[in-house]
């Protein structure tokens, strides 16, 4: 092996340790009898798996709500971003027109002020439009973290995929829409499911917005900070292994199909 | 089959006119072919024919029909593009039906159809296969194919041939052109290559800067150029130009000479009350001689450049560049003076005004 390959090994291996080992941790943990989770000095296997913590953490009060809470909000930021990012994408990948460089410059600004600086203003908006405390008011203030992302996602994928391709659909007898639905729309697929479960994973993981912006209607993360302090390990672990598993799962199984589809692409 | 006829079009970008008042009538199973250099406008005009582009003035027929305002997808023609524009989530079959699918043919047919038209272009073998497994010759092939399956009213090709290797091109030309003579499509190729256009073309219409410059046979445009731009585009080496004063008694100067014309270039001249002309001759039509002769005027020869059979001589005469094609048997040296005796009946002259040819 060559020298750089080495280095570019065990960069890998300590990336991949950085990352793994707390997943596994916490999946360890969650397993875990509830008193051998206090014992000290404690092995790094437990005497047996069970699934105690988690059915406890998953039955105790509000958890099912907020998951509920937070699918939902999730799902309306997925939605309202893609409504948002696909045209906003497919208009700055194909069409030339007065302030573009402006726009989507401006799109990232989006992303210049804190949340915490924006907090008391968005209370009293939200509280003005009477959405505070509901979950379409925390799917609203996810989807504006989600959009740009969405936008400049979007944009780089329709721009990976020759407008020729629609203009040749379009002579052979598609309209304008069809065209786009026949030939453009299969191949940015891929990429759009990459946006939705970017999406996704953006609202399912915020934490302060949700807090900020809600009492009851408590999505997961926020129901879950909101207990942290005085909370017991078992639900800790718990918590953090229900909070994982929805983003790994979806990255597992999108992976394999997000590199084979833009492999296509890409040719 | 249909004929196409382009009237006073005009279409701009911003403060570009990229297609400036062209007019043109492509008859019944034509090809024709648009020249020029690039950004001259032409691919615009083609564009605006296939409908992708909206004309800013002007109208365009297809077979009497007025199509000005309509989609492309109802004008009943195809269109090859630059990039060939296969579909990459398609295989090869699924392309080639793509237009038979949307007009609802049934299954069977669209079967032999496909299988038709693969055979037509030799990709019957590669049916199944999706474009990124095809070389560029076999994606190009796809791309004709589906233009074809559709049966087209009129045919466009954007340079198909540009983005292949010179002998695939080559290749491609012959067999471009033997298809369009057998299905008798009415055909606009766009092509930036002289060569490509004198070979395939029936016609040949020249664009610069958004205009048609002249539109004629390929026999026609080579040998009556109307005006210095086509006379200097279209062969290679291009024609000579040479300014030259008119002066009295028929004649030109050229640097200390005088080139005595022919009675009818006199006549023509005259009739424009022209004083300063171009002459222009191609390099194949000037003889070189070492010994003087009657009505040739003397040069210093520059670079040869051989070309296989034959030399490229370039020459300065009163300073100015001319390129004569000369046989290697004669035994040329470089500074050398030798007499130039152009073809009498292969000059052009041209107006050093109006650039229009007078003859």
């Amino acid at each position: 092996m060559k020298k750089q390959e080495v280095i570019c090994y065990i960069a890998m291996v300590i990336i991949s340790l950085f990352v793994l080992v707390p997943i596994i941790l916490i999946t360890i943990g969650t397993f875990t009898p509830r008193l051998e989770l206090y014992k000290w000095p404690r092995g790094l296997i437990p005497s047996r798996f069970t699934s105690d913590s988690f059915i406890s953490f998953a039955q105790s009060y509000g958890v099912m709500n907020g998951l509920k809470n937070s699918i939902t909000v999730a799902v309306l930021t997925v939605i309202f971003s893609l409504l948002i990012g696909i045209p906003a994408g497919y208009s700055l990948s194909r069409f030339k027109f007065k302030g573009k460089s402006l726009f989507t410059v401006g799109v990232l600004t989006t992303r210049m002020f804190p949340i915490a600086i924006l907090a008391v203003p968005l209370v009293k908006i939200y509280m003005g439009l009477g959405i505070y405390d509901s979950i379409l008011g925390v799917a609203f203030i996810h989807t504006i973290f989600a959009f740009p992302f969405a936008i400049l996602i979007s944009h780089s994928i329709f721009a990976s995929v020759p407008g020729e391709l629609e203009e040749a659909a379009m002579v052979l007898g598609c309209s304008r829409l069809g065209a786009f639905r026949r030939t453009t729309l299969p191949l940015v697929a891929p990429g759009i499911a990459a946006i939705a479960i970017f999406a996704f994973i953006i609202s399912w993981n915020e934490v302060f917005a949700a807090t900020l912006l809600t009492l009851h209607n408590r999505t997961l993360p926020a129901l879950i900070v909101a207990r942290l302090e005085a909370t017991t390990l078992d639900f800790l672990f718990a918590s953090a292994f229900f909070m994982l598993v929805p983003c790994l799962v979806f990255i597992f199984i999108i992976r394999k199909r997000l590199l084979r589809m833009w492999g296509i692409i890409l040719r | 089959m249909a004929e196409v006829r382009l009237e006073n079009v005009c279409k701009s970008f911003g403060d570009v006119k990229a297609v400036d008042n062209i007019s043109l009538h492509v008859k019944d199973g034509e090809f024709i072919v648009l020249l020029g250099p690039s950004g001259c406008g032409k691919t615009t005009t083609l564009r605006c024919v296939a409908g992708l582009e909206h004309v800013d003035e002007g109208k365009i027929f297809i077979d009497e029909k007025d199509v000005t305002d309509l989609p492309p997808a109802q004008r009943g023609l195809s269109m090859v593009f630059q990039s060939y524009a296969v579909f990459p989530h398609m295989t090869v079959f699924d392309n080639i039906a793509f237009g038979l699918k949307l007009r609802k043919t049934p299954a069977d047919q669209i079967k032999e159809r496909v299988k038709e038209v693969a055979s037509l272009v030799q990709i019957e073998d590669l049916i199944d296969r999706y474009p990124y497994q095809l070389s560029g010759g076999q994606r190009q092939r796809v791309a004709l194919a589906r233009a074809l399956a559709v049966e087209p009213k009129v045919l466009l090709l954007d340079e198909p041939l540009s983005n292949l290797d010179a002998a695939l091109r080559l290749q491609m030309r012959a067999e471009l052109k033997l298809l369009q003579k057998k299905s008798k499509v009415t055909t606009l190729y766009v092509t930036h290559d002289q060569v490509e256009a004198m070979s395939m073309g029936d016609r040949i219409a020249i664009i610069r800067n958004g205009s048609l410059e002249q539109v004629d046979t390929p026999e026609r445009v080579f040998n009556h150029p109307e005006n210095t731009f086509v006379g200097n585009f279209i062969g290679s080496p291009p024609m000579n130009m040479l300014e030259c004063d008119v002066v009295e008694g028929g004649s030109i100067a050229i640097g200390n000479f005088t080139y005595k014309l022919p009675e009818s270039v006199v006549k023509a001249i005259r009739k424009t009350k022209t004083s300063r002309v171009i002459l222009g001759i191609r390099p194949k039509n000037i003889t070189i001689t070492k010994e003087k002769r009657k009505n040739a005027f003397m040069a210093k020869i520059g670079v040869i450049e051989p070309i296989g059979e034959e030399l490229v001589v370039n020459l300065t005469v009163d300073g100015k560049l001319l390129r004569v094609i000369a046989s290697p048997s004669q035994d040329l040296r470089m500074g050398e003076k030798v007499w130039l005796t152009p073809d009498s009946r292969k000059i052009h002259i041209f107006d050093k005004k109006t650039g229009k040819n007078l003859l």
